[in-house]
């Protein structure tokens, strides 16, 4: 069943102009958790926040839950769309407790005290109903605000990059245990992030967003093994991106296209030559922990960079290496793409 | 308002209407007055003309210049010192500079009047120092006089802006000329001021529209201003057309002003990325220059507060006696009345039209809403003038339809009665509640408003249980700028006070017409204490 569907929504700022979003499409499944990926500017908040309401679009359809909230001719304020918010900074009312920070949505509701508890419950903080948000870390207060949204059981939830206001160390963390409560309640969700880890660990649907537009949307397997444009391979990692020139000198036989790209993991190496292998020569080894990098040269001039495990490190100065054919990549000049 | 707005189902029909209505309602007194600048003139207006306009404008022209001149050195100065400086008392002293606020000037003219008179205080002790060969007598009683006077009461308007600029300033340019080899006092010259200059322009537009707008003062100094030719045109040539003539000319005038300075800040728009601004670094002068600076700070200090709150205190210690009495007590209770209403009813349409414009997701919506707050800049006499007239038009037509339709005979419902003066207040003071409001919630965002929006909660809601909790302070102080402002009021109170109720501006200015000076002392001292309560929420805002 389709949760939200977003048809030909085009959205400009009157300063400047400039689309923001044009004629946008999107459609999201009940249950599904799609990230939103992209460049800063790429129109991703304001995407969220014509969803929710808070903004208004110029032209163009939104249905949420088979029920249309902006069209043309119609528009549903954001306080009568049912749908829950997680803000970047969380926006816990400061001079209100926990307790009634998460029942402040819930006039509706016979049994306010008890989805209170239910809830706080759920994000395990039973004991912090009484306490005020500037008496919590901040990983608790991302806890709070999370039970806040979905304590009105919202029929879709959105999350405006969540996680950036956490440190790294706190992050990966709360993120496991905010996505397990989010699965647990079954609520479609759409999440705005500029993170990779968040986006392939926790969504089964990644859309990227380009000048306004959706350029690839797919699950993070099919994102990471064929990206549509060097920048979302990069998004994912590393990667080596070769012109048309320059990969002719690799003589790999391959279908014809403007680019190529590699990831440094996938590049094979040996310490003698190998069928098809060139020979390469370090010019610079920087240790990462569990693995070192290597940027080497190749007989045909071109560098690259590798990867390989920290604890067999490369004797010597000369390297031989190889580029699988099933790990390349390749892009096309399209239309469609802002940025290559 | 176009019809695409009315059918565009984007747009919050019930906030918007009475948007427009609170527009067009504050927008009646200032269309009266200009449109008024077309229909000509009254009889006298040819004499006026021939014999008494230049001097007017001379006049007002005049005081206008001289008290930009004075204030400007009596609050840049401190205003850079208790910013720039680290040296003891600052921060009581950077304090005690805007206590002046509290008097209205037509007190600090009345007080200076006293100090200088043959029998005053100043008197008298030259006379114990220097026998019967006086030196020189001081006559304060003239356009100079007045100018000064007025100065005294007003340069905290500068100051203010002028120490808030300062305060915010950059310490990077003032490194970038130190490293330049600037000294400090060049780079205050050449670079701090310099940027200042928008923000001081701001605090002298203040200035300039108190000292246009003053009646009191000018009156008893007997210097005729372009405000006293339109009292002198209601009430003694008995001419309404030519007082709301005069007063069409001075908001014509006005408005240029605040158009000429609105061109300047756009032109020099000094804006510092927030990431660089770190306030100014305090340097500790030598000892000696850290007393020399104490003095000049203690100067304004003196003059604005010290000197007249003594003068009022030694007047009212002779006078207390006399002037308490139970119709005082029925003056305070009304003063206190007045302004707790215009207060209340600014404060909640500001908010109205604040959350009203960002509500809406129209632009018309949005830019109408700030208009209401133009009255501030309308002389209180104008106002008067511009509400009298309308609402004498609707009153007599009311009074006409009842007794035709209904045979009811009701007295006037506006024009002449409290909701009139209250209704006047509100249209001149609307922007002394907004901006303090407008700058709170301005400061806490609108993410917890999103945030409760979000949770299903409907705007009224939203605005009981978290815009008004959350800005608080910027809601109290409105409220208590508005309360003292409608208290110190008296030209619009002269003109449109109902018969039978006093106030105690009105009182002071009574006694002081009536040459009973020393008399006006209680009511003003009453004044000036209430006066102080928001200027220590003001204090504490800025200093936030």
């Amino acid at each position: 069943m389709t949760v939200l569907n977003i048809k030909g929504v085009t959205k400009s700022y009157k300063l400047d102009q400039k689309h923001v979003l044009s004629n946008f499409n999107f459609t999201l499944e009940k249950g599904e958790i799609c990230a939103i990926i992209g460049e800063s500017g790429a129109g991703k908040s304001t995407l969220l926040k014509l969803i929710a309401g808070l903004e208004t679009s110029d032209s163009g359809t939104i249905v949420i839950d088979g029920k249309t909230v902006e069209s043309a001719s119609k528009f549903i304020a954001a306080e009568n769309r049912g749908i829950g918010f997680v803000f970047q900074d969380f926006a816990l009312f400061p001079h209100m407790s926990i307790k009634k920070n998460i029942g402040y949505g819930l006039s509706q509701f016979p049994d306010k005290t008890a989805r209170v508890s239910e809830v706080l419950r759920m994000v395990g903080l039973e004991s912090h109903g009484d306490r005020y948000p500037d008496e919590l870390s901040g990983g608790e207060q991302q806890r709070i605000a999370l039970a806040r949204a979905l304590a009105p059981h919202p029929k879709l939830l959105l999350l405006d990059e969540p996680f950036s206001n956490l440190d790294s160390e706190l992050k990966s963390q709360i993120r496991n245990e905010l996505f397990e409560i989010i699965k647990g309640t079954g609520v479609s969700c759409i999440f705005v992030t500029h993170d990779a880890n968040d986006a392939i660990s926790l969504a089964n649907k990644i859309a990227v967003l380009d000048q306004g537009k959706v350029i690839q949307m797919g699950t993070s397997k099919e994102l990471f093994d064929q990206p549509l444009t060097p920048a979302i391979a990069r998004f994912f990692g590393g990667i080596n991106i070769f012109s048309h020139e320059d990969f002719q000198r690799f003589k790999i036989e391959l279908e014809k296209a403007d680019f190529y790209g590699i990831r440094p993991e996938q590049i094979e190496y040996s310490l003698k030559p190998e069928k098809k292998s060139y020979s390469a020569i370090i010019i610079r080894e920087t240790f990462h922990g569990l693995w070192r990098k290597y940027k080497v040269k190749l007989s045909n001039q071109i560098e690259v960079d590798m990867v390989v495990d920290a604890q067999v490190p490369i004797q010597g100065k000369e390297v031989f290496i190889t580029l699988p054919p099933e790990h390349l990549l390749i892009f096309h000049k399209n239309e469609r793409q802002g940025k290559v | 308002m176009s019809s695409s707005f009315y059918h565009n189902a984007k747009i919050d029909k019930k906030w918007s209407i009475i948007t427009i209505l609170i527009v067009l309602l504050f927008g009646i007194p200032l269309l009266t007055i200009l449109l008024k600048l077309f229909s000509g003139p009254g009889e006298s207006w040819q004499h006026i003309k021939e014999y008494l306009l230049l001097d007017y404008l001379f006049n007002s022209l005049f005081l206008m210049v001289a008290c930009s001149a004075f204030t400007l050195t009596l609050g840049v100065i401190p205003a850079w010192l208790v910013s720039a400086y680290s040296f003891p008392f600052r921060k009581l002293l950077q304090w005690l500079l805007i206590l002046p606020l509290a008097f209205p000037n037509y007190l600090t003219a009345y007080a200076y009047a006293g100090l200088f008179d043959y029998s005053g205080i100043y008197e008298q002790m030259m006379f114990k120092i220097f026998g019967l060969n006086r030196i020189s007598h001081v006559d304060v009683m003239g356009i100079w006089g007045l100018a000064w006077v007025m100065s005294f009461s007003l340069y905290p308007y500068v100051y203010l802006s002028a120490r808030s600029f300062f305060t915010h300033q950059s310490q990077i340019q003032m490194n970038a000329a130190k490293v330049l080899g600037a000294s400090r006092f060049k780079a205050f010259y050449s670079i701090a001021l310099p940027l200042a200059r928008p923000a001081v322009v701001g605090g002298l537009l203040l200035v300039v529209m108190e000292v246009l707008g003053d009646y009191g003062s000018a009156y008893y100094y007997g210097v005729s201003t372009y405000t006293t030719a339109i009292f002198r045109s209601w009430f003694s040539l008995e001419e309404p057309e030519t007082a709301v003539y005069l007063s069409a000319q001075l908001c014509m005038f006005i408005l240029f002003l605040i158009v000429i300075e609105r061109g300047l800040r756009r032109k020099k728009k000094y804006q510092f990325n927030s990431e660089h601004t770190r306030g100014l670094i305090k340097n500790k002068p030598k000892a000696h220059l850290q007393i020399i600076f104490i003095i000049i700070i203690m100067i304004p200090i003196l003059l604005g507060f010290i000197l007249p709150l003594i003068q009022m205190v030694y007047w009212a210690s002779l006078t207390f006696k006399v002037v308490w009495s139970s119709s005082l007590v029925t003056t305070v209770w009304s003063s206190f009345y007045l302004s707790m209403m215009t207060a209340l009813i600014s404060t909640f349409i500001s908010l109205f039209l604040i959350y009203a414009a960002k509500w809406s997701r129209s632009n018309v919506i949005k830019r109408l809403s700030s208009l209401p707050i133009l009255g501030y800049s309308v002389p209180g006499a104008v106002i008067a003038v511009g509400i009298m007239i309308p609402t004498l038009i609707f009153d007599k037509w009311l009074v006409n339809i009842t007794q035709v339709y209904f045979n009811w005979s009701i007295e006037f419902l506006i024009n002449g009665t409290l909701i009139g003066l209250i209704f006047a207040y509100t249209v001149r003071f609307l922007a002394v509640a907004y901006h303090p409001i407008e700058a709170s919630i301005q400061k806490a965002g609108i993410r917890f408003d999103q945030a409760a929006q979000m949770m299903g909660v409907q705007k009224w809601k939203r605005m009981l249980q978290i815009n008004i909790p959350l800005n608080k302070l910027g809601l109290i102080t409105g409220f208590l700028l508005v309360f003292v402002d409608t208290m110190k009021e008296l030209p619009l109170t002269l003109l449109l006070k109902p018969f039978g109720i006093m106030t105690l501006s009105v009182k002071a200015f009574e006694y002081a017409s009536d040459e009973r000076i020393a008399e006006t002392a209680v009511p003003a001292l009453f004044i000036i204490i209430t006066g102080l309560i928001p200027i220590f929420f003001l204090h504490r805002m800025i200093n936030k």
